[in-house]
């Protein structure tokens, strides 16, 4: 401990589970907020700093950007789904009037159906069009296997050169005898297999950047969420220093995890401005956005597991199947809740190679495809065993957070009211459902943010992160207001520029707990030094000084107002720069959530309504509740949609996308909103000076989950498979007849 | 998409004598003929507008029933008080399409005129036998939503929700072509993939869509349309019915059933109103009514749910049109 540490007192953790804890900080670090602290701001319903620029069209995305003299990049692409490349010819693509350049892309074999194989540059998206049409590509078509069925058959054509097989994992587990033993010894055994589908990301804005060169110097427009990450990525491709690079976001329309790298797109931009000395702007259409930037990967997840007749949890096993596409990592993530005994669990996963785009990140890799599966054997259990599914869920979980939503959340859904599976009759069925989430979301450093006080009583802060539409700035400005004691307006943001401090990629729900630190910890830093004049001026000492609601004072004094103080400022400004620390101790590792759905059922058609979903959340402490509601708001749309209606369609003939578009690629409308309550706790996580963590994720992971058990206790059958469209809900109560 | 003429016709007259010139193309709202040209489907030199002619938004009462024009717009037709009340079916059809955005500019001839919406005609990188392949790839591919009926040629479906709407309400669509005026019955309109694969309607090149003529509801009569989307904003029917009938007593008389988004043209199911004429409308009637419409129903590997699902909506669009004849 240096001289200049203290030691500070915090109260972790929520009214329901209060933990004390005593930590020591360095003296830049202002004592971290905790669950007893009074906020003037933080907490409150703010509109983002940039709503209004947004809604007026002011906000100005990539799309958006246009240079004088700015060509059109775009790409000729493969229509077979497997195939070797003979010779690409661009000769007539450049006689084409208006084309620039054409470079071939550097491959010998093209893998899926829609992949690049030319990149051209021309002055208008006609002439772009044009010379696309005339690059003459020759091929060898291969035989391909674009789907995870097909690519399953022992007779399916290999995906990857050198490999034996389109399979490929983790091997059989250690202790997969030993859990079916167990499972042989259990009380109940319940096993289903559940299938989920792969869902592209499909951002509003696609995928985009505009390249522009002076001399060396190139800055790049770019739709990411990793300004850092496109900066070092691209310099890279290039082989130019990361010091002549400015990478430019400051408006990003949805992400979802397909926009962490430079991707193909951007350097390849970065070289058609080089080739044709002019800026160049690559913005994908929607088809490319579809197949080509993306997508979660689908599941088949065999699981078998044991239950003792009082409801605990025993073995389990389950084997998850799914497809990356050309690309790698297709994992679920299955069980990643409740509490499941660690030495009789199996899990294998496999990956299935498929001529088809290849996987990213999205929103919650891998959860909600596990939760799809996990959430449906729980269900299954707990019909088994005669149990209500939220009692055998409260009996095998054992987050305190999570215990108190399930306690709330089924007041709110009115669960005392459900009835028995499938004990509804008529045309329209409702039932009820419950599902839960886990998440980390922490952040952590490396982060770093500028706050500047000026003369005039104007702040500024600055990071060089993306705000991919989350309203990153929003809750800078919040924090920093709040530290200040000033209103929100009074502070100015700006993010999205690399040449300020360094900030995340945002991934992992991470983006605001980093930066969120940093920026109290520039504003606690800054505001000291203005205490420092204050104090000179007002002859006190400034330990004793608060900045609270404009003014600087000691308590039960006038003091003075902040722009005054501002006004002691010899020269320039007040600048300072926070850095995010490592987290210290926190209540929970990760944020806590439940979901409860109401559905209503139509027996005649096999519709799914959802009516209502009560989404309960915990996201550390809420700096803006407006948007923490978004968040939630936004991550239960998604569910939604990820239950009853996305899906990429592939066709088994020729291994093209069939629904790449949002005419097929159904993502609901107004018409198909339920009624969703949300309930955000308020939760002081610690781990760092705002107790701030992520919420972008965790909303997305319980909600498909939930509705498939309030299906299943509408009808009386499960549906196992994603999306739960008509046709199975209809095959579903079809099945059921039968039974009976 | 590519460069093409935007030619503004004051009158019909003109718009026909314009598209008469090669490669000229019809526009009404453009909502389906926008996606085609910007996919490639259709690559018109000229694009001659005929929304915004004088006339062509009029919806009146004539001798010969109601006459809608085909600028009218999906908007208006769905809002209008006469329609609603003596072509409810229409009505009905008009609202239910698409979303506020493309009812406020698709036109009652568009919707007529659409091309299929199936994936593989509308797919660049397909050659399918209706743009002149060797394959309908919807017979061994991904056909979920492709047709139940008549489909050994080709698997469309018809798009348009108006037409069943119209044809139950004896429906007449006038055409103006470079040899003058025609009319043509709605059950006459319709080409199947037998007779030529590459088109759906009867439409001679250059002709032009000028009014759909309706029979407006008579006395102790009721219509109406039932379509089963899986999104219920903005999504293509599954499947869809239009019925009209007549109470004789409480007995249906001269009823008419239409299905659609089921076989590559609408299809009337007169086995359907045989069963249903001279009954009481009701559960077990119009039950009776939707097992003859789906009968000789051939579905394909992925969509024998769409079976299922039409004979509840035939079933719904009876019980809807008899609630409202009752209390005409």
């Amino acid at each position: 401990m240096s001289t200049e540490d203290r030691k500070v007192k915090l109260v972790l953790g929520f009214a329901g589970d209060r933990q004390e804890v005593e930590l020591t900080i360095p003296d830049e670090e202002p004592t971290p907020w905790d669950l007893d602290t009074k906020f003037s701001v933080v907490g409150g319903k703010h509109a983002r700093v940039d709503a209004l620029a947004k809604v007026t069209g002011k906000a100005k995305y990539t799309h958006d950007i246009n240079l004088p003299g700015m060509l059109f990049g775009g790409f000729a692409r493969c229509p077979h789904a497997a195939a070797e490349i003979v010779s690409i010819d661009t000769a007539d693509a450049l006689l084409v009037p208006g084309v620039k350049a054409a470079i071939p892309m550097t491959q010998d074999r093209v893998r899926f159906a829609g992949q690049p194989v030319c990149a051209l540059a021309a002055t208008t998206r006609q002439a772009l069009a044009a010379g696309i049409a005339k690059v003459n590509a020759k091929y060898t078509v291969l035989p391909h296997a674009a789907r995870t069925d097909l690519a399953l058959k022992d007779s399916a054509p290999v995906v990857h050169r050198n490999q034996q097989s389109n399979k490929s994992g983790t091997g059989a587990p250690r202790n997969g005898e030993a859990v079916a033993a167990a499972l042989q010894q259990s009380a109940k055994v319940v096993r289903a297999t559940a299938t989920t589908q792969v869902q592209t990301h499909a951002c509003f804005e696609t995928h985009s950047t505009v390249a522009q060169w002076e001399g060396d110097k190139l800055t790049l427009w770019t739709s990411t969420q990793a300004t850092f990450g496109v900066r070092s990525q691209v310099a890279d491709a290039l082989r130019i220093p990361e010091a002549n690079i400015t990478v430019i976001s400051d408006f990003m329309g949805g992400g979802f995890g397909s926009k962490f790298g430079a991707g193909y797109f951007t350097p390849i931009a970065a070289r058609l401005a080089k080739e044709c000395g002019a800026p160049v702007k690559i913005a994908l259409n929607r088809r490319e956005e579809h197949t080509d930037t993306g997508n979660r990967p689908d599941s088949i997840q065999e699981m078998a597991l044991g239950v003792t007749t009082d409801g605990k949890l025993g073995p389990y096993s389950v084997t998850i199947t799914g497809t990356p596409g050309i690309g790698r990592g297709a994992g679920a993530r299955n069980p990643m809740i409740y509490d499941f005994p660690r030495d009789v669990r199996a899990v294998e996963q496999v990956e299935v190679a498929t001529n088809a785009g290849p996987q990213a990140a999205m929103r919650a890799p891998g959860h909600p495809q596990g939760s799809f599966a996990l959430e449906t054997i729980m269900d299954l259990a707990a019909e088994a065993i005669g149990m209500d599914p939220l009692e055998f869920r409260t009996r095998n979980d054992s987050n305190s957070v999570r215990l108190a939503q399930y306690a709330d959340g089924a007041k709110r859904i009115g669960w005392e009211q459900r009835r028995k599976n499938g004990s509804a009759t008529g045309r329209f069925r409702r039932g009820l459902g419950v599902a839960s989430a886990t998440w980390g979301g922490l952040g952590g450093p490396q982060a770093e943010v500028d706050c500047k006080i000026f003369r005039d009583g104007s702040v500024q802060v600055r990071n060089g992160a993306q705000d991919i539409g989350t309203g990153t700035k929003t809750v800078l400005g919040v924090v920093v207001a709040e530290e200040l004691g000033l209103p929100l307006e009074k502070i100015a943001v700006s993010m999205g520029n690399t040449s300020d401090p360094t900030g995340p990629a945002s991934g992992g729900s991470t983006t605001a707990p980093s930066l969120a630190p940093a920026a109290r910890q520039a504003a606690y830093l800054a505001g000291r030094e203005l205490k420092q004049l204050a104090a000179k001026h007002l002859g006190v000492s400034a330990d004793k000084l608060v900045m609270k609601a404009g003014r600087i004072s000691t308590p039960g004094s006038q003091g003075m107002t902040f722009e005054e103080a501002c006004r002691l400022i010899q020269s320039g400004e007040i600048s300072a720069r926070g850095k995010r620390r490592s987290n210290f101790r926190t209540f929970k590792d990760g944020v806590a959530g439940v979901q409860f759905a109401e559905v209503e059922v139509d027996c005649e058609y096999g519709l799914v309504r959802v009516v209502r979903i009560v989404a309960l959340q915990d996201a550390g402490i809420i700096i803006n509740r407006l948007q923490a509601e978004n968040q939630v708001n936004g991550g239960v749309i998604q569910g939604l949609a990820y239950a009853l209606m996305e899906e990429r369609v592939m066709d088994r003939q020729l291994g093209h996308q069939m629904n790449a578009d949002f005419e097929m690629y159904k993502v609901p409308g107004t018409k198909d909103m339920p009624e969703i309550e949300c309930v955000l706790y308020d939760i002081a996580n610690g781990g760092n000076n705002t107790s701030v963590c992520g919420i972008g994720e965790p909303t997305c992971i319980p909600t498909a989950s939930a509705i498939a058990g309030a299906i299943h206790n509408a009808i009386g059958a499960r549906v196992l498979s994603l999306p739960m469209t008509a046709d199975k809900v209809l095959a579903a109560l079809a099945a059921r007849e039968k039974g009976r | 998409m590519k460069n093409f003429d935007w030619i503004t016709p004051a009158t019909s007259a003109e718009a026909v004598q314009s598209a008469a010139q090669a490669g000229r193309a019809f526009m009404g709202g453009g909502t389906d003929l926008l996606p085609l040209m910007k996919s490639g489907l259709r690559e018109p030199t000229g694009v001659v507008s005929v929304a915004r002619i004088p006339g062509m938004d009029r919806i009146e009462l004539t001798v010969g029933g109601f006459s809608i024009g085909a600028g009218v717009t999906l908007a208006t037709l769905c809002t209008h008080a006469d329609v609603q009340r003596s072509l409810p079916a229409v009505a009905d059809a008009a609202r239910l399409a698409a979303t506020p955005l493309v009812r406020n500019r698709a036109t009652v001839g568009g919707n007529l005129c659409q091309r299929p919406r199936c994936w593989y005609f509308r797919h660049a990188d397909y050659n399918c036998s209706k743009k002149g392949g060797e394959v309908c790839y919807a017979i061994e591919g991904e056909n979920k939503f492709h047709a139940i009926f008549d489909n050994t040629t080709c698997n469309i479906v018809h798009p348009s929700n108006l037409a069943p709407a119209f044809w139950v309400h004896d429906g007449v669509i006038h055409v103006l072509g470079a040899k003058g005026e025609r009319s043509i019955k709605l059950e006459d309109f319709w080409v199947r993939p037998e007779e030529d694969i590459r088109t759906e309607i009867a439409l001679e090149a250059g002709e032009l869509i000028t009014a759909v003529s309706c029979r407006p509801l008579g006395s102790k009569s009721g219509s109406a349309f039932e379509e089963v989307n899986e999104k219920q904003s903005y999504d293509w029917g599954l499947v869809a019915c239009a019925v009209r009938l007549s109470l004789d007593g409480d007995k249906a008389a001269d009823a008419r059933i239409v299905i659609g988004a089921v076989a590559p043209v609408p299809l009337r199911r007169e086995a359907a109103e045989a069963v249903l004429n001279g009954k009481v409308p009701n559960e077990a009637t119009a039950w009776a009514a939707a097992d003859a419409a789906i009968a000789g129903a051939t579905p394909l590997r992925d969509n024998a749910y769409k079976v299922t699902m039409l004979r509840a909506c035939v079933k719904n669009a009876i019980l809807a049109a008899a609630a409202r004849a009752r209390k005409s």
